[in-house]
């Protein structure tokens, strides 16, 4: 009797220790992983704001370098030029470093960047290509993400020109229409064939999440004219409506 | 079927056999229980009433157990619990309990045949089962669910964190690398335009090394591990660009030695605290500034020390650390976690850095 009652208690006793363990164990791994939730929400969303200024800052080592190794080889040409190179440089620099940091920037700003760009290839492709560059802009103060149409125009630049490729001149047209800012970009070239390349194809993971930006974006090869037609178009912002 | 997969896996198979091993170790175990309850009840052990019993309980727990226990899992836990409505969720798990308690009663009324017994008998059936049905079983097993539901959770989010952690780590050393100190590039453009003006070959010099800095931090150090002459070259290459804009105002030595020649060390490391010397020293200071540099490599191990002169502060007290320090913080916590020395010291006039890290000998595998 004795042995049955202390055996049933046993039994009983082992059951309820489980449940009391598994008690214990759950509140203490529900806090861990409650504790870690928020870790990792602190972490992702430091991962977020991270690819963003990754994003940004890409843009300009790129730019950075390209125009470091060409104001190089200008240097021994010319002093003048690399002088004036060095200015505008300077200029287009503290665009990239300092102004860059907002969300929207005026459309003025984005577009004296650009001149400033255009003023820095002619010297390095001077002698060469010729860079024809045009603007027809209405509503000067309204806003673009900074540096969209910047990078667009330096790539061209950057990639317009392989090595079996000789181009002829470029043509960079901006222009307003409603509430987009557009940009046709004419590349011509000496000569072209249908297996050739095609400039900005290839893009990298941070140009493809910048370039989403975009609400239009194409490339048109005229093989009979020896030229591409890049045509792209983005939203422009009215700072009233921002600031609301 | 490999043990982690087992666990952590999503695939319906895996869930499926994860979820009918519970269900497997929760049957043995009762089976156990019974076997033991009913051996220590009569003594001579009887296996009609132990399988009689068997075949109650498991019908019992999916009766009862599993509805209950999936319930609280999967839709009161997520939906109420863990985003904090907790009354909800109280609510819920009354109205859970009653559901399934009153299934299980209702099913061993029916099974015992309880209509049958004395009103006295039913009564005592009633009170006794609706508490032990609960405590002893659906409770206990969906707590021990909840708990491997949530070891298995807090496991991947730990693993989450560290995945988290580490593009953390490699989204700051890009950010880095592209964080051109911009006074540095300010300042070097404007003394290579001054020579440009004058004409002098050395602007020529100045452009090339700048080229080559830039070069070095931008494309070069893509890698975990760079050769350590690489890395002091971009350093002296660094001065000799700062040098130009002080002339003979600035007192610097530099004195680099030991066995640097086949080691690997990780990229850009020393260079922020380099930067710092100009930046938050020398450039601030109107007489006499000076800058000490001493690195020296021996027994895999870097011993970098830099002394530097600077303005004394108006204000005593703390003051915050630059974005670059605290990167290079974060980065040698990551990259020799308990395993690195860095102590900077800031006195009224002084600004010493003291850092050792461990070097790696170059072999024919990682230049390869």
């Amino acid at each position: 009797m004795f042995l049955d009652i202390w055996r049933r208690g046993f039994i009983k006793g082992f059951q309820n220790s489980v449940a009391l363990v598994s008690i214990a164990v759950g509140i203490k791994l529900a806090k861990y992983w409650y504790v870690k939730q928020q870790d990792n929400s602190r972490l992702t969303a430091l991962k977020i704001y991270n690819e963003k200024r990754v994003l940004k800052a890409n843009i300009h080592p790129d730019f950075l370098l390209y125009s470091l190794d060409n104001l190089r080889r200008r240097i021994a040409v010319s002093y003048r030029d690399s002088a004036e190179m060095i200015l505008n440089l300077s200029e287009v620099f503290s665009y990239i470093l300092y102004d860059c940091s907002e969300e929207l920037l005026s459309l003025r700003e984005e577009i004296a960047a650009v001149e400033n760009l255009i003023i820095v290839e002619r010297i390095i492709h001077k002698n060469h290509v010729v860079i024809d560059f045009t603007t027809n802009i209405t509503g000067e103060n309204k806003l673009v993400p900074p540096l969209l149409i910047f990078s667009f125009v330096q790539k061209i630049f950057a990639e317009g020109e392989p090595k079996n490729k000789k181009l002829n001149n470029i043509s960079v047209h901006i222009y307003t229409l409603y509430d987009e800012l557009c940009v046709t970009c004419k590349l011509n070239y000496f000569n072209i064939i249908r297996s050739d390349f095609i400039p900005l194809e290839k893009l990298n993971e941070n140009e493809k999440k910048l370039y989403a930006l975009f609400n239009r974006f194409d490339i048109i090869r005229n093989v009979h004219e020896n030229n591409y037609v890049i045509n792209l178009a983005t939203t422009l912002y009215e700072p009233e409506k921002i600031k609301a | 079927m490999k043990l982690p997969a087992f666990i952590f896996s999503n695939k319906w198979q895996y869930r499926i056999s994860r979820h009918l091993s519970f269900w497997a170790a929760r049957i043995l175990f009762l089976t156990t229980s019974i076997v033991a309850r009913d051996g220590a009840a009569s003594f001579a052990f009887n296996i009609d009433q132990a399988s009689q019993r068997l075949k109650f309980t498991v019908s019992i727990i999916f009766v009862c157990e599993v509805g209950f226990c999936y319930i609280l899992t999967y839709v009161l836990a997520p939906r109420f619990l863990l985003k904090g409505n907790y009354l909800w969720f109280g609510l819920f798990f009354f109205l859970d309990i009653l559901c399934f308690d009153t299934t299980a009663n209702a099913y061993m009324y029916w099974y015992l045949n309880v209509a049958a017994w004395s009103p006295d008998d039913r009564y005592l059936f009633l009170w006794n089962n609706s508490i032990e049905t609960l405590s002893d079983g659906a409770i206990s097993a969906t707590i021990v669910f909840l708990c491997l539901k949530l070891f298995k959770t807090w496991y991947a989010r730990q693993v989450e964190g560290q995945i988290l952690a580490k593009a953390n780590a490699e989204a700051e050393m890009q950010i880095l690398k592209a964080q051109v100190q911009p006074h540095f590039l300010f300042n070097t453009l404007n003394n290579i335009y001054s020579f440009t003006l004058n004409k002098s070959p050395r602007a020529e010099g100045l452009v090339s090394s700048l080229y080559e800095i830039m070069r070095y931090m931008i494309n070069d150090c893509n890698v975990e591990l760079i050769e350590l002459t690489k890395d002091l070259k971009m350093i002296e290459d660094y001065i000799e660009l700062e040098k130009v804009r002080y002339g003979k105002r600035l007192d610097i030595k530099i004195d680099i030695d030991g066995e640097y020649q086949d080691k690997l060390i990780t990229p850009l490391l020393m260079i922020p605290f380099v930067e710092n010397s100009f930046k938050h020293g020398a450039s601030k200071m109107l007489k006499d500034p000076w800058i000490k540099l001493f690195i020296r490599a021996d027994e895999g191990v870097l011993h970098f020390t830099l002394n530097n002169s600077k303005q004394p502060e108006k204000k005593v007290g703390a003051k915050k650390e630059g974005i670059g320090l605290v990167n290079v913080k974060k980065r040698l916590e990551l990259l020799y976690p308990k395993n690195h020395l860095l102590l900077i010291e800031s006195t009224k006039n002084t600004f010493t850095v003291n850092m050792q890290i461990p070097l790696k000998k170059m072999t024919q595998e990682i230049v390869a």
